[in-house]
């Protein structure tokens, strides 16, 4: 009987686990879109997009990678920290794909949070 | 190099708790579906220690969620019979009254090479001397010699066993089995049996009955 509580507890723990880290991840992309949307706007602006783009970097290698870790494997993580990295050379170089990288770094991102769903196609 | 040595404690210690969850059992005596579990958590184990890319999260909720599982199986199997042969299987019974059961074998792919060496390491060499024997749902076979091989013993030296199958339950855990039909019981007659002990066939823990006809019953303790 000891075994099966324990089992159960266990199983209760993963599946909470499991719902946390939709949670997380669904969080840390809320805030992750915001920057972006912001690094965006400042660039649709002609403001400061560089310092977004800083700030953006800072909280990606900070805060999103660092609870995301655990969860998400390195490689996606890495394909968003790419298109981060490309963002700064690109708005210097006045690039037209700014706006195309911007948009592949949410839709990494969008693509971390749909891997953590538990829909039928995704299992099957 | 660090991480992965790191990673490998963790889940040293992670397997041997899964290990210990599961419960002692010898590799030998592993169930089917333990077997399967248990190849799976050396593998998932495996990768997980490896491949630094993946979370570790990623290798030890498999692991969890497959120990888990399989402790939640054995106890349906302790509570269900049905569910219990679904998992595990029977035993089948491939030597009867000294006869082997040559549909049986073949129904389990049992060759009688197979067979032979199994009675070979408990010490029988010859099939001639064996009454009864089972293919456990383990695959290990357990033979029974007939009385005129069994070693002496002051019962039986006395008045020695006539040649007989052992007893075969008809009740188990509270379930009725049909008994086979060389028992001659029927079920009437267990049930009259089990009136004249004031007991119904839910309140016996085992019930056996011998190629002589003779009952036993081992009644549920209290509480249970």
């Amino acid at each position: 009987m000891k075994r099966l509580i324990i089992s159960l507890s266990i199983i209760a723990v993963i599946l909470a686990a499991g719902f946390f880290a939709i949670k997380t991840v669904s969080g840390q992309n809320d805030r992750l879109y915001g920057m972006v949307e912001s690094v965006l706007r400042e660039y649709s602006l002609g403001g400061d997009a560089a310092g977004e783009i800083g700030h953006l970097k800072k909280f990606f290698e900070e805060e999103y990678v660092r609870k995301l870790s655990a969860l998400v494997d390195d490689d996606k993580l890495a394909g968003i920290s790419e298109s981060i990295d490309r963002l700064l050379p690109m708005l210097e170089a006045d690039c037209d794909e700014f706006r195309a990288e911007c948009e592949s770094i949410k839709s990494g991102a969008r693509l971390i949070y749909l891997n953590e769903l538990p829909a039928p196609f995704r299992i099957f | 190099m660090l991480i992965v040595f790191i990673r490998g404690m963790i889940l040293y210690v992670l397997v041997i708790f899964a290990v210990r969850l599961m419960g002692k059992r010898q590799i030998g005596e592993l169930s089917p579906s333990e077997l399967v579990i248990t190849i799976l958590i050396s593998n998932i184990a495996t990768l997980a220690m490896e491949d630094i890319s993946v979370p570790l999260l990623t290798g030890t909720v498999p692991i969890l969620t497959l120990v888990c599982l399989d402790v939640l199986a054995s106890y349906a199997c302790l509570r269900s019979r049905k569910f219990r042969h679904l998992v595990s299987g029977k035993p089948k019974t491939v030597i009867s009254d000294g006869v082997v059961d040559q549909k049986v074998l073949r129904t389990l792919r049992y060759t009688v090479d197979d067979l032979m060496s199994s009675l070979r390491s408990q010490g029988i060499f010859d099939i001639t001397q064996v009454q009864y024997a089972v293919v456990e749902t383990t695959g290990a076979v357990s033979a029974l010699l007939k009385p005129d091989y069994l070693p002496l013993t002051p019962k039986t030296r006395a008045s020695p066993d006539p040649a007989a199958d052992p007893p075969q339950a008809v009740i188990s855990d509270g379930d009725y089995i049909e008994p086979s039909e060389k028992s001659g019981l029927k079920e009437k007659e267990l049930l009259a049996e089990l009136r004249r002990k004031n007991l119904g066939v839910g309140d016996v823990f085992l019930c056996t009955v011998d190629s002589s006809g003779n009952i036993t019953v081992i009644p549920k303790q209290k509480g249970d």
